[in-house]
């Protein structure tokens, strides 16, 4: 325990050492969103666009938690596993170290999550003093207990998936081309672009086989209470297939990997 | 000028040597930036899927605005992206000292040294797709039309251009905020969006994103032969503003640059 506790804090130290780099990923985070919640509101107030069960202040309140939502979910971790510990070959003195390499990257992700989690829930905390119901969370206490596991399995796919890209880069001489398929698929796919339920179908039900509903859009939607319960526990139970699934990609990844990788000089 | 001219096509020359030696890297660039490229397509063609006419602008419309903001994008990331990053970087590390010394305009060389043809798929991509939508909106291709729109065009690109050297510039200041220039990606963004979305919603909004809101729209209307007066004079005015704006400011922050060893 004293271990974890160490590691995380010194990775929350060079995380608050670059509070202003962190705070222009933030808002680099939030931009798009913003766009589109223009786009809609603008689209409602004329009524050129209709989605059923949607009005103006629902696709407000989906826009604002899918930036809060995506500042704690949206992992960035596989540019490290690729670039510096697989490519610069610093991987090396991770396998000399007594504890596992995905619990490592693990805490190492955490900490800035949490800051960048920390800038958005203070302006989110000063939008709604001046208006409470633009966020339209569902506070019931019901709802909170359905939120906690959603949210942990969701940031347990994001983060198994990040890593799974990242140790691609065992095999590939340059990923990047690969990592920014990846972030447009993510876009599309985890519901950045509008609610999945309104893509045309070929797309959404493709959406839908994908894990990208479930490590952003789906926690939103439990976020503004849309969902029933017999759907939450659909929800919870392909949450647990998918990190089961990615875990064992991930783990045979490894495995395989580990093999081939070399490093020269260090 | 001719200088400068000569200076560029060495540097086009050296740029695709690279090209040939980093064959994997280039490959990578092809894929992604023809990834970008339809993702922006993709995503309007989604958010007009379920109306026909949005701000004033009909589907076809938004539609023609995202191509030729992509044909402006494509063209901005093979010639200007990579010099950005770099300017970024090498304020970041303290390495301006050495292109100071250059007996070169210092503005000139940073903003072309580098090219990046591998954002050439993009380019390709959104030309088609802007093509295509002329096709469906039975645009009449006169030498009038198309001399006039590469006009404004190019006066857009300037335009984008000097807001950008101004942001970068501002490194000079706060040199760790490197990440800037990945922000501006996503304010350039913007610019494919109508201007009457971002009235509609907040005349503050309208004031901040104002140069922004005629880099790609006043081109596109002149393809349209919607162009007013108003577009044609507030692009040409912005842009001439914001050019010597931006390279006085640069000479201007030349005088507070400090490397790392100084």
């Amino acid at each position: 325990m004293k271990k974890i506790v160490t590691i995380f804090s010194l990775n929350l130290h060079d995380a608050l050492d670059s509070r202003g780099r962190s705070f222009v990923w933030f808002l680099l985070a939030v931009i798009n969103p913003l766009t589109l919640l223009i786009f809609w509101q603008g689209a409602f107030a004329e009524q050129s666009i209709s989605l059923s069960g949607w009005n103006s202040s629902s696709i407000t309140s989906y826009y604002l938690l899918l930036m809060l939502t995506s500042t704690l979910l949206h992992v960035h971790i596989e540019e490290e596993v690729a670039e510096y510990d697989i490519k610069e070959g610093k991987l090396s003195t991770y396998l000399l170290k007594p504890f596992s390499y995905l619990g490592f990257k693990f805490l190492t992700e955490f900490p800035y999550r949490l800051l960048q989690t920390s800038f958005a829930v203070l302006i989110f905390i000063a939008i709604s003093i001046f208006y409470p119901r633009l966020l339209g969370i569902d506070l019931t206490f019901q709802n909170i207990t359905w939120l906690i596991p959603v949210f942990m399995l969701a940031y347990g796919i994001s983060f198994l998936f990040k890593m799974i890209i990242g140790l691609i880069t065992f095999w590939m001489t340059d990923y990047h081309g690969l990592q920014e398929l990846v972030f447009v698929t993510l876009l599309v796919l985890a519901g950045f672009v509008m609610p999945i339920e309104f893509y045309p179908q070929f797309i959404s039900k493709f959406a839908y086989m994908t894990p990208f509903p479930y490590m952003i859009y789906y926690p939103v939607l439990v976020l503004q209470g849309k969902l029933l319960p017999f759907e939450l526990a659909k929800l919870l139970l392909n949450q647990l297939l998918w990190v089961s699934l990615l875990y064992l990609i991930y783990r045979s990844l490894w495995v395989k990997g580990i093999k081939k990788y070399t490093a020269i000089g260090i | 000028m001719k200088r400068y001219l000569k200076v560029y096509r060495y540097l086009l020359k050296i740029n695709f040597a690279k090209l040939v030696i980093y064959r994997t890297n280039f490959v990578s660039s092809l894929v992604s930036s023809l990834v970008w490229g339809i993702f922006i397509i993709v995503q309007m063609l989604l958010l007009t899927s379920r109306s026909t006419q949005i701000f004033g602008w009909t589907k076809n419309e938004l539609l023609l605005l995202t191509g030729v903001f992509s044909v402006g994008v494509g063209l901005f990331h093979i010639f200007l992206t990579p010099n950005f990053e770099n300017i970024a970087a090498l304020v970041n590390f303290g390495r301006l000292d050495a292109w100071l010394l250059k007996p070169i305009d210092s503005q000139f060389l940073t903003s072309f040294m580098y090219v990046n043809f591998g954002a050439v798929t993009r380019l390709v991509a959104a030309m088609a797709f802007t093509i295509y939508i002329l096709v469906q909106i039975q645009f009449k291709l006169t030498w009038v039309s198309s001399g006039v729109f590469l006009l404004f065009f190019g006066a857009g690109l300037l335009l984008i251009y000097s807001v950008w050297m101004s942001v970068v510039t501002l490194l000079i200041w706060v040199p760790r905020l490197s990440n800037i220039v990945e922000f501006m990606f996503s304010i350039m963004g913007m610019a494919r969006f109508p201007r009457e979305m971002f009235q509609r919603y907040s005349q503050v909004v309208l004031y901040i994103l104002f140069p922004l809101t005629f880099v790609i729209v006043s081109p596109t209307k002149v393809l349209l032969a919607k162009a007013t007066l108003f577009d044609a004079i507030g692009l040409f005015l912005l842009t001439t503003l914001f050019f010597i704006g931006s390279r006085k400011f640069w000479q201007f922050a030349m005088k507070y640059y400090t490397s790392a060893s100084s």
